[in-house]
């Protein structure tokens, strides 16, 4: 008797503890780094979307149903993020997610998500998360061919540079990107004067900067994640070395400036998928929003966040009856005016308009550098 | 050509100093209680963590001049409050299992080392704290190489506290009980050598210098992370072993030849391989040419070769 109630107690406390909806509200899960080096980037890209959610719910939510969030902290781990993504596929209320961060999160993860059938629309840029054909895998921002290409260019074609030092930390993400970069830079016709990998959490870098110094390269190029980009080029500059510094888009956050200190950081060359929120009347008007709700201003990736959500929210009001199938199945045919330009997916999941941009730290701040225009 | 070599030459016997502050505490815990204290590395890191809020505390408020004179006691203050925190831990962690038998008190050690980094981990967060420089002096121009401030300053300091430790262990009476009970600790007993306040004394000083090259690493590299402790540690520990583990001056060796290990490991291994190496491997390199040292030389290159005496007996375990 006495281990019936008990039984019942767990029981009870697991169904309450399993999901934070309502009976009849809809769970769409999102997963990313929202503490450690790289918090800022997971926090704020989950605001993006939870506005995006308050604004769907505001306006009646999908056919009368409430949208509910459910944020989970992966640590930009994929041990961490394999698990969450068990988590997300046994919620029955779940019908969609926002998920991952970190390329090398999201590839061990969509193993998981394709064996229940979960949309997933994604935020990682490495090529390789694509490269299963999985068909309920979305990636609405630029991949790394875009990422490693534009720097290239940029090199080749404003710096006239002709020969760069290309290192990376040896994860998916990091080498990925560096690897796109050698090989453009190498086609345009730029010699690669050492290809060097350094760990994830190396703090040390002076042997291999003081090595790279030796081979007077016009351009290094570090493909990896903060704090270690920060640390790398901070050193770089301690060392005397003056060429230009690229790196990729872990880079594109106040902390970078600020552990490597504005005078080191300063003239570096960092690429992300997004023009500044100053740059069109739709990023300001969200830029404002953001502002209200949050109190402060919009991170880097929150945009991308509220387009993410925004699709899924899209492709759930046109599918009927709502299951994970049906999303998967509308999500394909998505056609959204997305706040930085038009969203469609090719068969493959990838964005057929992705766009990139390079900025460079010019007095502690981010400023647009290539390619300049209108958007 | 010679620049390359000599900047290389400074990186090594920087990074150098820093492992052989952190050795010198594994080593003297280790030749009194024959105890790797794993606990080691994390108060290496919470040295970096407690120098930090003491900069904030003291150096913030003041100005000027006055900030070196700040700046000398937050040092005092680290080691001190980080020296007290490894008697605590020995008092608590590990004097209750000086008799059992030697794998007890090396758990302990492990435990307390995930206590300390998931400690701090919780209470001040993941996210990497960014170090404060507080004294920016230009770079010295050395026939091409480059030697900043703070690279002399890790140097002299560690050189500095080496010293200090040398003559203590060898001209102070307390630095005599040390040496006594690393030697044998029941002779000591029977000496009327109070063995207690001897072991607290080493770690008081032990986990004091491994703050003190928490505070140094923090300040060089600028982040300080909870995790910090691991690598370096295992490192650290590392030279220690190569130089000889019991050995004072081996902790010392080991650690500047660490250093110099890993920095020209990455500088030539690329060139002597072809490119088929690339500087990742350094850490490979190191720690082959340890298995190396330890297949010809097991107790490593300072410690006590192997004889009947030394040996160890089933009856330690």
């Amino acid at each position: 008797m006495r281990n019936l109630a008990k039984l019942a107690a767990a029981a009870g406390a697991i169904l309450l503890g399993t999901s934070a909806a309502w009976a009849d509200d809809i769970a769409i899960g999102m997963s990313g780094p929202t503490s450690g080096a790289e918090a800022y980037f997971g926090s704020t890209w989950m605001n993006g979307a939870e506005l995006a959610l308050m604004e769907v719910n505001k306006a009646g939510g999908v056919r009368g149903q409430k949208l509910v969030l459910v944020r989970q902290d992966d640590q930009g781990d994929p041990k961490q993020g394999t698990l969450v993504a068990q988590r997300f596929c046994d919620d029955a209320k779940m019908l969609a997610v926002v998920a991952h961060f970190n390329s090398g999160v999201t590839i061990p993860a969509s193993d998981v998500y394709n064996r229940c059938g979960m949309p997933q629309v994604t935020n990682s840029s490495n090529p390789k998360v694509t490269a299963a054909g999985y068909k309920n895998l979305f990636r609405p921002i630029a991949n790394d061919f875009m990422q490693g290409g534009l720097p290239a260019d940029y090199a080749n074609k404003v710096l006239n540079a002709k020969s760069a030092a290309v290192v990376h930390d040896k994860q998916a993400f990091g080498q990925g990107v560096a690897d796109v970069f050698k090989d453009n830079f190498g086609k345009l016709g730029g010699k690669i004067t050492s290809y060097s990998g350094v760990s994830a959490t190396d703090v040390d870098f002076s042997a291999l900067i003081t090595k790279i110094k030796g081979e007077n390269p016009e351009v290094v190029y570090y493909g990896g994640t903060t704090p270690g980009v920060a640390l790398f080029v901070k050193q770089l500059r301690s060392l005397g070395v003056k060429s230009a510094f690229f790196a990729a888009d872990p880079a594109f956050l106040p902390d970078f400036i600020k552990t490597a200190g504005p005078q080191n950081a300063e003239g570096a060359l960092v690429s992300f998928q997004a023009p500044p929120y100053d740059s069109s009347p739709a990023l300001k008007g969200f830029a404002e929003k953001y502002k209200a709700v949050w109190h402060e201003d919009p991170g880097s990736y929150s945009a991308y966040g509220y387009n993410q959500a925004m699709i899924i929210v899209e492709a759930m009001k046109r599918a009927n009856p709502l299951s994970r199938e049906n999303v998967v199945a509308e999500l394909h045919k998505t056609k959204y005016d997305g706040l930085m330009g038009p969203i469609e997916f090719a068969d493959n999941g990838e964005l057929k308009q992705p766009a990139i941009f390079l900025y460079k730290v010019a007095g502690g701040e981010f400023v647009l550098e290539y390619p300049k225009g209108s958007y | 050509m010679i620049a390359a070599i000599l900047q290389q030459l400074i990186n090594a016997l920087t990074v150098g100093a820093i492992y052989a502050l952190i050795a010198l505490g594994y080593t003297m815990v280790y030749g009194v209680l024959k105890l790797i204290n794993f606990a080691h590395s994390e108060l290496f890191m919470l040295g970096a963590y407690v120098s930090f809020f003491a900069i904030a505390l003291l150096v913030g408020p003041v100005g000027g001049p006055f900030a070196v004179v700040a700046l000398v006691v937050v040092f005092f203050a680290t080691f001190a409050l980080v020296g007290s925190l490894g008697v605590v831990i020995e008092r608590v962690a590990y004097r209750p299992l000086r008799q059992s038998s030697r794998l007890a008190p090396m758990l302990s050690a492990l435990g307390i080392s995930i206590i300390l980094q998931n400690g701090v981990m919780l209470l001040i967060g993941r996210k990497p704290l960014v170090y404060p420089s507080i004294v920016e002096v230009p770079p010295i121009e050395l026939a091409g190489a480059v030697l900043t401030a703070k690279q002399l300053l890790i140097f002299v300091v560690a050189v500095l506290l080496m010293l200090l430790l040398t003559w203590f262990v060898h001209g102070t009476r307390l630095g005599i009980r040390i040496r006594a009970v690393s030697e044998s600790g029941i002779t000591a007993q029977l000496l009327g050598i109070n063995i207690d306040t001897t072991i607290s004394s080493i770690f008081f000083l032990g986990p004091g210098l491994g703050a003190i090259a928490g505070l140094l690493y923090a300040n060089y590299y600028g982040v300080a992370m909870f995790n910090m402790g691991f690598t370096v540690g295992m490192k650290a520990f590392t030279a220690a072993i190569l130089g000889g583990i019991g050995s004072i001056p081996g902790a010392m060796l080991g650690g500047f030849l660490l250093g110099l290990l890993e920095t020209v490991g990455t500088a030539l291994l690329p060139v002597a391989s072809g490119g088929l190496v690339g500087p990742e491997y350094r850490d490979i390199f190191a720690f082959l040419i340890l298995i190396v040292v330890l297949i010809f030389r097991p107790a490593g290159l300072l410690g006590e070769s192997v004889s009947e005496e030394s040996l160890v007996y089933k009856k330690d375990f």
